[in-house]
């Protein structure tokens, strides 16, 4: 026994660097109360799985990164409770704070600057569960960096079984998950050197692998979606390779670098896929939920929520047959129909236990045998409480007729009857008076009071106290947040809470969210539920055009009154363009249709007249030929008509004579594109059968128009007809 | 060698360092002969209370972990006849005869309360470290007192079933080969497998051995003379705490009237009176890598089993065999009456 551990005290000390500043946070209404890393996973901070973890696998010395904010303190407070716990004689903890760190970059770059780290080190994320053999996987890293010097790091990934089953789920927004922790690998077989290394994007079953990568090896591993926990083992060249390279800001970014430059630099990395043990990182809120039933179920095994991960003490009873946990303490009302023989384990009061057989029914009545609760100490449940994959804090009350599928409950927290939760999570402190009801997605921050008899709608975050009000605030989170007053319409008469609007909060990078903008297009970051994360990317996306159409527009207007040169114009949309980040297609659409309301409005009256729209049409005949450089323009072209006339069809009667005169006229629009469109419906809205009846006239006549092509009298004709 | 602690042992313990059982009694007991001979304390009652934070330690965080407290509560037996008897030759107050300390008052919640010796003796350091030196020689050679009577235990020609790995068991039995000749039947032990390399430890020295799957026990049984297992814990009631399967192995036993005997060291008879603590483990043990299984199917993995008195024939310790009716008689020698609940 204990020579086995002289070995490891040999080599020289194993450090590991956890960054608490994850890429991805749980949104504001969480973190701005406490840093993610602190978030109760099954009543006990994610930092400690992270850090029991690495005290179970000999690291002996700690270096939790963070960043000056007004968390840092509760992080130091908190690594110091951990290690005066263990009577200092355990693993060493070290807080490390900078000011201006804002990625992993960054990070890597400070430390080495510090030079902190001395030899080979673990790199992993604060939210991380885990419970892989490090030691093996370390000792594998530093014998192959025997053998091979320029192999600067071990990248750690998991093959997860669980994968399949939650495809198989995929309906809950999980498609946008798997994007994030999952990446496309080719390795060489023997070597386990990293080839190449793709975030996986397409939805398609196969995987493009470029030739040249058959010449170097024979043997190639492929991975076409290992789970990535996040977990390096680097070498001291990382640090110095990140601070050599200014441009690399996650560790994406240094693979990336590292591979296709690896003539150039002389490095390469390493891949593990490790099969067995237990990696999870609960990097957004959907996989907080996700490894806190992993964690309920005990996949984590020997992190398990019954003992205490700082003291190590028993803290819960279990009960295997419906993976229930619950603190002694705890108090399970009786109900009617209580059975009382009941064996009494250690410490449990007779009331207690005869109670949680009760529960125990309603457990099993409401998901058919595995309910996964876990319920803290001094928490009052009454009998018709109906709890389901739920984590319920210290010292709450859940009264009667509460039923909660997947919320999760932090400490003092009193939800009254008829009570629905359902994916949700419930900050400190919370009230909930009768009848509410949380829908999933939902975040309910800190303090606040919802009810009576009101419903939250999907995805929202709520928090109790106007943000820009407080004075206790920081700078960003003022900015970034727009407030509602407390609204008894959103919250109840009781109620006390403000909404916190999700989308903005996506944009800022100035608050715990660091390397979001980073890493790979992850713009998504704070997502909750699949419902949410839509209306953000909707409104966010709608938000930008909205202004944009509206430059536009203003520049049209101008343009026209000061008589603009077409070129000018072009520029001035293109620096708005550039501006908002908005596409070709859409530059088109708002261009077309700027003109026609500019046509409208340069008439003055409120009805689009023609001859205002023609002048229009006729000043910036050249802006719009800039765009308008292929046949598909032109089709963009029709459909923006056509979405015109949904939002105003007072252009209706006009539309015949601007598509005559974009044809005809100013060559604009060819015929053959045109009677091409038509008869594919157009852009299929709603309003494509009414111009269809209003164009009828000039469709016919392209018709004939490209049966006999050079009848010129016919043109004249049908020229006089139309004007 | 660096001074043993109570957090490093408990480290220890936590992370399933040790080998064996034998190894947690002799660092734990290494850990209280530290305590005694260099923690500063005056009275006995000093030091009673400083042994007894290990064992308190130790039931918070891994109440599963029986051996160390029962050497705690062995050490609080030798503190408390040693003070008694230093009291005894030093003062003469002594009218009863033994004991000079108030007779146990059972505390109502449950705990115990130490006896009272409130006496600063000075050589009582001395004569407790003397008596603990003289238990840790009884310890290590308890293994092979209990391995010596394997020839005795077993004849020609018999066919002994076993369970699991025991290291005790194997010396028994390798220890019986040199005399006897016999065929020795092995459970496999899942979900570790540890019977497999008890199968092969026993190949190596010569035994003829057949390695079976746990719950094939019972068609075995029937051409099985004596079954031969260790154990984990020895309860109070005479049952015993061991590993998963020797529930079915003993019934089975038991329907073929077969015998059961447990080697075991005294030290792992336990004052815990039944089955009440059950560790649980994780489904991963059981579940084969890479089996997708939806998340509503309930996996429950148990670490212990449980053995009733009434399927043990007798125990086999390093001071007799002691029948499991009898193991009450023998914790009150080994414990202190105080450290001594029900």
């Amino acid at each position: 026994m204990a020579p086995k551990v002289e070995v490891h005290e040999e080599s020289s000390i194993l450090q590991a660097v956890i960054l608490t500043e994850c890429d991805i946070d749980y949104g504001t209404a969480i973190t701005h109360y406490n840093p993610k890393v602190l978030v109760p996973l099954a009543n006990t901070p994610l930092l400690d799985y992270t850090l029991a973890w690495l005290e179970r696998c000999g690291v002996d010395e700690v270096i939790v990164y963070c960043r000056t904010n007004t968390h840092t303190d509760k992080i130091k407070q908190h690594c110091k409770r951990f290690t005066s716990r263990r009577e200092d004689c355990g693993i060493k903890v070290m807080v490390v704070v900078s000011e201006d760190c804002l990625n992993l970059g960054d990070a890597m770059r400070d430390l080495y600057s510090k030079s902190l780290l001395k030899d080979d080190f673990i790199l992993l994320q604060g939210d991380l569960v885990a419970t892989l053999d490090l030691q093996d996987i370390v000792a594998k890293h530093k014998e192959n960096r025997l053998s091979d010097k320029s192999m600067i790091m071990t990248c750690v990934y998991v093959n997860k079984p669980t994968e399949t089953t939650t495809t198989t789920a995929a309906m809950e927004g999980e498609e946008e998950r798997g994007k994030e922790v999952t990446a496309t690998l080719v390795t060489a077989a023997d070597t386990g050197k990293l080839l190449l290394h793709r975030r996986t994007r397409s939805k398609s079953s196969k995987i493009s692998i470029p030739t040249e990568l058959f010449q170097a090896s024979s043997d190639l591993l492929t991975y076409p979606a290992a789970y990535d926990p996040s977990l390096a083992i680097c070498s001291e060249v990382v640090p110095s390779l990140f601070s050599d390279n200014f441009d690399y800001g996650s560790r994406d970014s240094l693979l990336r670098g590292v591979i296709e430059q690896e003539e150039l630099l002389g490095y390469s990395i390493r891949c593990q896929v490790v099969q067995d043990g237990y990696a999870c990182r609960a990097s957004t809120l959907q996989q907080y939920q996700r490894v806190s039933g992993e964690v309920m179920r005990r996949e984590a095994y020997p992190m398990v929520c019954e003992s205490s991960l700082t003291s190590h003490r028993i803290r819960y009873t279990y009960d295997p047959f419906t993976t229930t946990y619950w603190e002694p303490s705890a108090k399970f009302t009786k109900g009617n129909g209580g059975t009382s023989e009941v064996v009494v384990g250690a410490g449990t009061e007779v009331v207690d236990a005869g109670t949680v057989i009760i529960t125990c029914k309603l457990f099993q009545r409401g998901n058919g045998g595995t309910s996964e609760v876990v319920v803290g100490a001094g928490t009052e449940v009454d009998a018709g409480v109906l709890l389901t994959a739920s984590v319920v804090g210290d010292h709450c009350t859940l009264s009667d007729g509460v039923r909660a599928n997947a919320a999760f409950i932090m400490n003092n927290v009193h939800i009254k009857s008829g009570c629905k939760l359902d994916h949700c999570y419930i900050g400190d402190d919370v009230v909930l008076e009768e009848g509410v009801v949380v829908s999933s997605g939902c975040v309910v921050g800190p303090g606040v009071r919802l009810g009576p008899h009101v419903t939250i709608p999907p995805g929202t975050q709520l928090v109790s106290r106007p943000p820009s009000s407080t004075p206790d605030h920081h700078d960003d989170f003022d900015e970034t947040t727009r407030v509602k007053e407390a609204d008894p319409s959103i919250c109840g008469v009781k109620g006390k809470a403000f909404i916190l609007l999700p989308e903005e909060t996506n944009q800022d990078d100035d608050d715990d969210d660091e390397e979001s903008s980073d890493d790979d297009g992850r713009s998504s970051g704070q997502d909750d539920g699949d419902s949410e994360d839509a209306l953000m990317m909707m409104s966010d996306d709608e938000h930008s055009e909205n202004e944009f159409r509206r430059e536009v527009q203003e520049s049209l207007m101008n343009g026209m009154s000061k008589k603009s040169a077409a070129e000018n114009m072009v520029l001035e949309i293109n620096a708005s363009r550039h501006a908002y980040n908005v596409s070709m297609e859409d530059v088109l659409t708002t261009v077309t249709q700027g003109i026609l309301r500019a046509g409208q409005k340069q008439d003055g009256g409120t009805e689009p007249t023609w001859p205002g729209i023609n002048t229009a049409l006729k000043c910036f005949v050249d802006v719009l030929r800039n765009y308008v450089r292929k046949g598909r323009d032109q089709l963009l072209v029709l459909n923006a008509i056509e979405k015109l006339m949904v939002d105003s069809p007072e252009f209706l009667p006009a539309t015949q004579k601007i598509l005559f005169n974009l044809n005809q006229t100013f060559e604009i629009l060819e015929g053959e594109v045109i009677l091409h469109w038509y008869k594919k419906g157009g852009a299929g809205t709603t309003a494509f059968t009414t111009i269809k009846t209003s164009i009828a006239q000039f469709i016919e006549w392209l018709e004939k128009d490209s049966e006999d092509e050079e009848d010129s009298e016919d043109e004249e004709d049908s020229d006089e007809e139309c004007s | 060698m660096a001074p043993p602690t109570k957090q490093d042992f408990i480290n220890k313990l936590r992370l399933e360092k040790f080998e064996s059982e034998q190894s947690k009694a002799e660092e734990s007991l290494a850990l209280l002969e530290h305590i005694v001979a260099n923690a500063s304390w005056q009275t006995g009652s000093e030091l009673l209370t400083l042994l007894r934070n290990v064992d308190i330690e130790v039931s918070a965080k891994l109440p599963w972990e029986t051996t160390p407290r029962n050497m705690v509560q062995r050490a609080l037996k030798i503190v408390v006849d040693e003070y008694s008897s230093c009291v005894g030759g030093v003062s003469a107050m002594n009218t009863s005869g033994h004991h000079t300390f108030p007779q146990v008052t059972m505390d109502p919640t449950g705990g115990v309360e130490l006896p009272k010796c409130d006496q600063a003796l000075p050589d009582l350091r001395d004569r407790v470290l003397e008596a603990l030196a003289e238990y840790r020689a009884e310890l290590e050679q308890s293994d092979e007192l209990i391995a010596v009577q394997g020839e005795s235990k077993i004849h020609n020609d018999e066919v002994i079933l076993t369970f699991d790995w025991c290291g005790l068991v194997l010396a028994f039995l390798t220890r019986a080969a040199k005399k006897r000749h016999f065929h020795v039947i092995v459970a496999e032990g899942a979900p570790t497998y540890q019977g497999h390399r008890m199968a092969e430890s026993l190949s190596r020295v010569g035994i003829q051995t057949t390695l079976i799957q746990d719950c094939a026990v019972f068609p075995m049984m029937s051409r099985v003379n004596k079954v031969i297992i260790g154990t984990r814990t020895v309860l109070s009631n005479g049952g015993i705490k061991t590993d998963l399967g020797a529930a079915a192995l003993a019934s089975a036993a038991k329907f073929y009237c077969v015998p059961l005997y447990v080697c075991t060291p005294t030290y792992k008879f336990s004052r815990i009176s039944g089955e009440e603590v059950n560790h649980c483990g994780s489904g991963s043990a059981i579940i084969p890598i890479n089996t997708p299984l939806p998340s509503s199917v309930n996996v429950a993995v148990s670490k212990f089993d449980y053995v009733p008195p009434e399927n043990v024939t007798s125990f086999i310790t390093n001071n007799r065999g002691i029948a499991p009716s009898y193991v009450y008689r023998h914790l009150s020698e080994l414990y202190d009456p105080a450290a001594y609940h029900v």
